[in-house]
């Protein structure tokens, strides 16, 4: 993210444009070679010098803009430290108390003769007192090479070098755009389970709001043209930015997704200007994007060992479907259980302890049907009974203490079968048990 | 059929199970949230929601107050002067919501404090400056003798009486909300800007405290106060306490000349910045002007020259070196008084700090220097500081009676602060502020607009 003064962006209409690299990223790379080598020749003086020699680099009024963003970025990949192990603190206060008794003593002040008389007075030297009486100020802090970093030019403070600080640069502006945001939008043609739920997951641990809507179909595997529009619970009663920084690093994982488009009202500016910003394929963030790895988290992977352990003829695998339920939303299962000689199917979406209203809405989308059955882990944090799930439902909620028991899950996945299927199957869990 | 269940969630208030067809208890600031098929209004209308539910006659569950009636004892001494218990009576009288304007030095935090003990809630104190977050720990851990907690600087210890920055305030609001049942705003003119804003929204506090010497904004946004906090319950001007409750003062301004050198180079100087104002048509005073000299400036070499032009007049004008020999001229005649010297920037700050070899406070000085700098000044081993803009607001220091204003903004609110710096009363103690301002320069006028109130009539 860069600072916002540093983002090259006007308004055009009711639009935020943002002035990408495009054509000048030949250039940002000069820069950003010239800025990088200026460090690299820094190493060991101070920030202060660096910062002076980094302004000296000649751009252009309009590339100006672009040096410091590229400055910034750079800034964040140093390593610095406080000068040598001299207190300047205690230095200060030696000196000005030194400074102030002198004045006291109703002898005139005069710089020259308090240095000189404080200096013989410490075996210091004045040159020393000059140099180290704010040595600890920010513009005073030494330059050094990362721990571990390459020591190849160009290469110290960031391994890929120019290109990679550019390469950051228009997702970095992009970002700090989106801290003036008040709603996020996106659109796509098609996105896969996986990663809306990540999407989804990533944005509930930022306690996001969002609504998800969608034209196409939806598969166990994937969504046709989905809409999702963010917000915070604030957001309701006026457009506030209050939830711009988890917008702004919400950004990244959207892009990775694949949206066909992202747009965001802004305020913009000192007077807070009402704006849309747009990305839109084929925009070369969106390009370039990588996909987010699939991820399973630390509980629903033990979950899934565990039950592989008790069970080992069931098919346990991270969950590849989303269920959208008529007003109630995405439902998001963490685990799909199979048995592959019945076809039988079951999921599992483990709530944990931050959301009990959620309980509610599972609750009153297994009431309406749901298309497949769910088991639902909540924490007894939550205060909520199973009752309010009755198997019949094609559901159930299960209540768990400290930690998940994969024995209580086997025997909901046994209860919500047995609905549809015949004895062997139950027989094969309870021999499994026995043994 | 559930109850009605009212929680806190992230500085909202979300109203679960509303019988279908029931009348919206607020209507206008009560809203259905389609995203949690839910009802939701802000957590300030926390007290009105349940004033609204219960002449509704609907039951609830409250799971959104999470803050104490506590126990406390008020430990110190202090008696209250007459505007003091004026003041606090008129708070109360408004139920516990509004702001008390009272000018620096004349006790607005022991105010507070007494409205504390009285409202016996849970309680967050928010202050803008670190320096300030200290001088409310101090005061309240010795007025109440219990544990308080602390938020920004590093520290996040939440107590039920918790003192903290706007910053940080803002940073955990949404999350610590409903944990506090009266919020005190120290210099609460900071409050209506966009963001901390949110801090009063987002918090179910049904008693609110605002303080200060100067609530009105130049951007016009201390009339949200009335909405944020409550209307002002209690005025009183430097002029209505001066001689009896604060300190007799003088202010002096001192007429200082550029040398011939700096005379020429300031004309040539700001004889470039002009003519691009000029050129381009831009009047910095007037609404965007600056914006308009700052964007056209950044565009050409013509426009980036114009603004080194303008720095460098302003430097002159702000930093004239016949400033430094005026300021240690006036050190010496005040050698026995305690003095602050304000400067408009960090490194002119420096530059006296260095030259004259007098502690600096800063945004940068970290807070254990600054504690021990204050510390230090207030028992008399240093006579002077100098500072750029941290101690502008609310910072106690008593002793000091000298104030030197080496440079500063055309603020009135700033300029209004920096004298109520020497205001605080001592027996026999006489204030007095200097004005150092560059003769015949941009800064004559800044001086002025920054004078336009009746303290330096």
């Amino acid at each position: 993210m860069l600072p916002i003064h540093l983002v090259h962006a006007y308004v055009k209409g009711d639009l935020l444009e943002v002035r990408w690299l495009g054509s000048r990223k030949q250039r940002a790379i000069q820069i950003a070679e010239e800025l990088i080598a200026c460090a690299e020749a820094h190493i060991g003086r101070s920030r202060g010098e660096l910062e002076n020699a980094w302004r000296a680099i000649e751009v252009t009024p309009q590339e100006k803009k672009l040096r410091d963003g590229l400055i910034a970025l750079l800034e964040k990949e140093m390593a610095l430290e406080e000068p040598e192990e001299v207190d300047c603190q205690s230095l200060r206060e030696k000196l000005f108390t030194f400074a102030a008794e002198w004045r006291k003593s109703g002898k005139p002040f005069d710089r020259e003769k308090v240095i000189a008389a404080f200096a013989s007075a410490n075996n210091l030297s004045p040159d020393f007192i000059d140099r180290h009486l704010y040595g600890d100020l920010r513009s005073a802090q030494i330059i050094r090479a990362p721990a571990g970093s390459s020591m190849n030019p160009g290469r110290i403070f960031i391994p890929g070098g120019a290109q990679a600080l550019v390469d950051r640069y228009d997702l970095a502006q992009a970002q700090s755009v989106l801290l003036r945001a008040t709603k996020v939008e996106a659109d796509w043609e098609t996105i896969s389970a996986p990663s809306l739920r990540n999407l989804l997951r990533y944005l509930k641990f930022h306690r996001l709001l969002w609504e998800c809507t969608w034209r196409g179909n939806s598969s166990s595997s994937s969504f046709t043209k989905p809409h999702l529009q963010i917000t915070g619970p604030y957001s309701l009663f006026e457009s506030t930015t209050r939830y711009g920084l988890a917008l702004s690093l919400a950004l990244p994982h959207l892009l990775a997704s694949s949206p066909v488009r992202i747009s965001a009202e802004i305020l913009w500016g000192r007077g807070r200007n009402p704006c849309r910003f747009v990305i839109e394929a084929p925009h070369h963030l969106l390009l370039n994007s990588q996909p987010p790895p699939a991820t399973i988290n630390d509980e629903v992977q033990s979950l899934a060992e565990r039950l592989a352990q008790l069970a080992p003829f069931l098919e346990i695998t991270p969950a590849q479907t989303l269920f959208n339920i008529p007003g109630v939303g995405a439902l998001v299962p963490d685990l799909t259980l199979r048995d592959p000689h019945y076809s039988l199917v079951v999921h599992i979406e483990i709530l944990g302890f931050w959301n009990r209203d959620a309980v509610w809405k599972r609750a009153e989308a297994a009431r309406a049907g749901l298309p497949e059955p769910i088991i639902f882990c909540a924490s007894e944090r939550l205060r909520v009974s199973e009752c309010v799930m009755p198997t019949e439902w094609g559901a159930s909620l299960y209540v768990y203490k400290q930690s998940i028991s994969p024995q209580v899950i086997l025997d909901r996945v046994k209860a919500l079968w047995r609905r549809d299927v015949s004895a062997p199957l139950f027989n094969r869990v309870d021999s499994q048990r026995s043994e | 059929m559930s109850s009605v269940v009212v929680r806190f969630v992230g500085g909202t208030l979300e109203i679960l199970n509303w019988p279908p067809g029931a009348p919206n208890p607020l209507p206008g600031r009560c809203h259905h949230d389609p995203r949690t098929r839910s009802l939701r209004s802000r957590a300030c209308d926390y007290a009105a929601l349940l004033l609204a539910f219960r002449e509704l006659g609907i039951s609830f569950v409250d799971e959104a107050k999470k803050y104490e009636e506590i126990e406390l004892n008020l430990q110190s001494q202090h008696q209250s002067r007459s505007y003091q218990k004026e003041a606090l009576s008129a708070w109360k009288k408004a139920r516990g919501r509004g702001v008390i304007v009272l000018p620096t030095g004349a006790g607005k935090t022991h105010v507070a404090v007494f409205a504390i003990s009285q409202t016996k809630r849970s309680t967050l104190v928010v202050a803008p400056t670190l320096e300030l977050v200290r001088q409310w720990y101090d005061l309240l851990r010795a007025s109440f003798n219990r544990p308080i907690g602390l938020m920004g600087g590093g520290d996040y210890d939440i107590q039920d009486i918790t003192v903290s920055t706007y910053d940080s305030a803002y940073m955990h609001i949404e999350h610590l909300g409903n944990r506090f049942g009266l919020i005190v705003f120290d210099e609460c003119h900071h409050l209506p800007s966009p963001s901390f804003m949110l801090i009063a929204t987002q918090s179910i506090a049904p008693f609110r405290l605002g303080l200060t010497a100067t609530p009105e904004r130049s951007d016009g946004r201390h009339e949200l106060l009335e909405d944020l906090i409550g209307p002002i319950v209690y005025r009183r001007e430097i002029s209505e306490l001066a001689g009896d409750y604060l300190a007799d003062y003088q202010t002096i301004r001192i007429s200082i000349p550029l040398s011939k050198e700096e005379r020429k180079e300031y004309e040539e100087a700001r004889a470039i910045y002009l003519q691009f104002l000029a050129k381009h048509g831009i009047r910095p005073h007037q609404p965007d002007g600056w914006i308009q000299f700052i964007r056209l400036a950044s565009r050409t070499v013509e426009g980036q020259k114009a603004m080194a032009a303008y720095r460098r007049q302003r430097e002159l004008a702000f930093c004239a070196p016949a400033k430094l020999q005026v300021v240690q001229r006036l050190l010496e005649e005040h050698r026995k008084e305690r003095t602050l010297i304000f400067t408009e920037d960090n490194a002119t700050c420096y530059a006296i700090s260095r030259a004259l070899l007098i502690p600096a406070i800063t945004h940068q000085s970290k807070v254990r220097e600054r504690s021990e700098i204050l510390a230090d000044f207030a028992r008399g081993v240093y006579n002077a500081i100098v500072t750029s803009k941290v101690l502008n607001e609310g910072v106690d220091v008593p002793e000091a009676s000298v104030a030197i204003v080496v440079s500063g903004s055309g603020s009135v609110r700033e300029h209004v602060q920096r004298l109520g710096r020497i205001l605080r009363k001592r027996e026999g103690k006489f204030a007095l502020l200097y004005e150092l301002v560059t003769a015949r320069t941009m800064e004559a006028s800044t001086s002025e607009r920054r004078r336009a109130h009746e303290a330096y009539h």
